[in-house]
């Protein structure tokens, strides 16, 4: 899964440790993350701040990467716009699942009455950061999720029973798996997303 | 299997949650996370407005995110925080789960919740404030549907842990 990974350079100082834990998650969690220029030392920073030019890769890039992006995290402690607020709002206009992160206390009023189903809006302390950002993609890819309705046949209704009575998972669960796997093993289809 | 600690605010879900999730490699779900997100949900729970249809709601929105886990996880076994006041959402929850379901209480006395609560509250922000503490302790229904009770009073991590592999068994 690709993910962007987005917050405000200027507060690196009073919150990079947080930064830091973010993305060492999101890391171990197998994800591809990029964070542009986030991480980088500060005098390489600077020469994207003063060169005109280079601000408009660096902008570019980050904008192509969010549309590259599966779901967009964003630390929003600090009302940062041109870049944090833009880059979240881009991803939200997109239909990307946007994790939007905050130190308890730092409420994002900017975004409070922003009614989207793709936005999740979640606090955070030093002592549950790890649990708060790995419960928020399992709310935010759940909300992605469809409700799908079907008929069965008696003889399937009895194997789901069975199923869900002696291999211990839940009917529901166990039809997705079935879709799952053949859908990643559909050659034609993946042809299709090409 | 999917082992819902449920109970009212402050007895420890989620720190017992938190706590058996690391030990036992078992993905881990704090439901206030649905909660903490929904502005409206929030409103109406803090202003005493929250009622069965709210709490209809939130059962769906749970239902679903636990269903996504179990896929994500190849249906191994999970772990949920989650209040759980009304008989009606913990048999609906059971059900949409093929029974795949194991109840645990968590149990501490209203005046230790209370206290853990406040303690809380000093440290973060969160969605359980003394009005919607005592809303939900009010509201909390007696569990009739099959349930083992864990007690949480004065016990260390190692005790609490010994205690929920003893109600495994």
């Amino acid at each position: 899964m690709k993910v962007t990974f987005v917050a405000s350079h200027s507060q690196a100082a009073e919150l990079g440790e947080f930064y830091n834990r973010i993305k060492k998650l999101l890391d171990e969690r197998g994800y591809t993350v990029y964070s542009g220029t986030l991480f980088d030392k500060k005098d390489k920073t600077s020469e994207y701040t003063e060169d005109q030019k280079k601000r408009e890769e660096w902008y570019k890039e980050s904008i192509a990467k969010v549309r590259e992006s599966d779901v967009v995290v964003v630390e929003t402690s600090y009302p940062s716009t041109a870049n944090v607020g833009h880059e979240l709002t881009y991803a939200l206009d997109l239909g990307k699942p946007v994790i939007a992160l905050y130190k308890s206390g730092r409420d994002p009023f900017f975004l409070r009455g922003r009614v989207d189903d793709k936005l999740t809006i979640l606090p955070y302390t030093t002592y549950d950061l790890e649990q708060v950002l790995a419960n928020a993609f399992d709310y935010a890819l759940a909300t992605q999720d469809v409700r799908f309705n079907f008929f069965i046949s008696p003889q399937i209704g009895r194997y789901l029973d069975w199923v869900a009575q002696k291999k211990r998972v839940p009917r529901a669960v166990f039809l997705r798996k079935l879709i799952e796997t053949e859908m990643q093993a559909d050659k034609d289809y993946e042809e299709t997303l090409k | 299997m999917i082992y819902v600690l449920f109970g009212p605010p402050g007895v420890g879900k989620t720190y017992i949650g938190g706590l058996v999730g690391k030990k036992k490699d078992w993905h881990f779900f704090d439901a206030d996370t649905i909660y903490l997100n929904e502005d409206e949900l929030r409103y109406l729970l803090a202003n005493g407005k929250y009622d069965q249809n709210a709490r209809d709601s939130f059962v769906k929105k749970l239902i679903m995110t636990v269903q996504h886990m179990l896929s994500d996880n190849d249906g191994r076994d999970l772990v949920i925080a989650e209040a759980f006041t009304k008989e009606k959402n913990r048999a609906e929850f059971m059900k949409y789960f093929d029974g795949q379901v194991s109840y645990i209480m968590i149990h501490a006395s209203r005046d230790l919740a209370f206290e853990r609560m406040r303690a809380r509250m000093k440290k973060e922000d969160h969605v359980v404030d003394e009005g919607v503490f005592e809303f939900v302790w009010d509201e909390f229904e007696a569990p009739r549907i099959p349930h083992k009770v864990l007690r949480n009073i004065d016990k260390t991590d190692n005790e609490i842990l010994e205690e929920f592999n003893n109600l495994l068994e």
